[in-house]
């Protein structure tokens, strides 16, 4: 009996999850992904994968988004980290706000919880030149 | 707000280095994922940051793909759908964990804490548009029509399908199924060319041969049956000219050089057939 009804249970629920999923497929054609549905497809077919059904690139497309923008918050969060250790005159502190800037180490940081390992040399010693630019590294 | 230099200027191809293809797409990818660091409230990014973080998004859309695909591939299916996307998003997802991933009984993917937080992502993130127009197509494909990235939004299904006159998931170097018209007008003019050398010849005598001369060719043409030619109307009487060896193929050649009447042809080749 309980089974019954448990299972009856579970078949309404999965209606309805059903209609909140293709309620959402259809929202996404309203939402437009920052990632191109083109440049999308191009990586989708460089895989492998094939669908016609366009939504499903533009779900594609919002799960990258999504994951870029987790690693971009948690980026920043490293980095407004970083600036409240370092406090010194108000002054200081309020132009480092003003600019929040993406780094290496922030990025590698916040990376390291999503399983991506980027670690960066810390200098070059090949020649005189070296270590002045950090962002000039060769792959 | 300031954003690194290169995110506003034309994407700079170099000369060497990878395909001219592969770093136009990373180019683009790079505008995007630049957007949507500066929509989370960064105001610049060194660019050896940027372009890891570029890296990092195309790997993760090819694994994206790659974890579709192997699923619909265990499936017995060519083309992934809703459940295989489900599938991927959750194995990438569980590294960092959801709710749900540790649920012993199965569960089914409709209900997936993943799907729900891009719901949710969806419903309370602003829409960030891509900041330029994408060129045509035609930069990369040759001879291929190009066209602009038109953004459709109603869920046309038909654009992953056709592209332009062709489908999609037809090769391009596939040549045209060809029409039948074409067949039958070949086998007219054959038809043309066998009879325009045989004019005024009646039927019977046609029924009679199975072989055809012609004055003005030297090839013979063998019809296996009578019933594909049909002559329509009545034609008139046939002058030929044979020479003296006349079932010789290489002698077709003389055919010219003696004059005989068509009787005297005709019983002559009579003659020599039996």
């Amino acid at each position: 009996m309980n089974g019954q009804t448990s299972h009856q249970q579970s078949k309404d629920g999965r209606h309805d999850d059903d209609a909140a999923l293709t309620e959402f497929l259809a929202s996404l054609m309203d939402y437009t992904p920052t990632i191109p549905d083109e440049l999308v497809e191009h990586y989708l077919a460089k895989s492998g994968f094939q669908c016609p059904d366009i939504r499903l690139t533009r779900l594609v497309a919002v799960a990258t988004q999504k994951f870029i923008a987790d690693v971009a918050t948690d980026a920043l969060q490293q980095c407004k980290a970083r600036q409240s250790a370092v406090v010194k005159d108000k002054r200081d502190k309020q132009q480092k706000d003003k600019r929040l800037i993406l780094t290496m180490d922030d990025l590698s940081k916040a990376l390291r919880e999503y399983g991506v390992n980027v670690k960066h040399q810390e200098y070059f010693a090949d020649c005189p030149s070296a270590g002045l630019d950090s962002a000039s590294r060769e792959e | 707000m300031r954003k690194s230099l290169r995110h506003n200027d034309k994407p700079i191809i170099e000369e060497a280095g990878p395909l001219p293809e592969l770093e136009f797409s990373f180019t683009i990818t790079r505008v995007a994922v630049a957007q949507i660091c500066q929509s989370m409230g960064f105001k610049g990014a060194q660019i050896s940051a940027l372009e890891a973080l570029t890296d990092v998004a195309t790997r993760y859309l090819q694994a994206i793909a790659k974890l579709a695909v192997a699923s619909a591939n265990s499936g017995g299916r060519t083309q992934s759908n809703l459940p295989d996307i489900i599938v991927a998003l959750e194995d990438l997802a569980s590294l960092q964990g959801f709710p749900g991933n540790s649920s012993i009984r199965s569960r089914s993917l409709y209900t997936s804490a993943v799907i729900k937080d891009l719901m949710k992502f969806v419903e309370y993130t602003d829409e960030i548009p891509f900041a330029r127009p994408l060129p045509p197509r035609t930069i990369f494909r040759q001879g291929a029509k190009g066209k602009y990235l038109k953004y459709r939004g109603d869920g046309d299904n038909s654009r992953g399908y056709r592209d332009g006159d062709s489908l999609r998931h037809v090769p391009r170097w596939l040549p045209a199924v060809p029409v039948v018209e074409g067949k039958e007008k070949g086998e007219e003019g054959k038809r043309e060319v066998k009879w325009g050398c045989l004019d005024g010849r009646t039927r019977e005598e046609k029924e009679d041969e199975n072989w055809r001369f012609c004055d003005e060719r030297k090839r013979v043409e063998r019809v296996v049956s009578n019933k594909e030619i049909e002559i329509s109307g009545k034609r008139g009487k046939v002058r030929f000219k044979m020479g003296v060896a006349i079932h010789n193929p290489t002698m077709v050649g003389n055919l010219r050089v003696q004059g005989l009447e068509k009787e005297f042809g005709a019983t002559d080749y009579d003659e020599k057939e039996a």
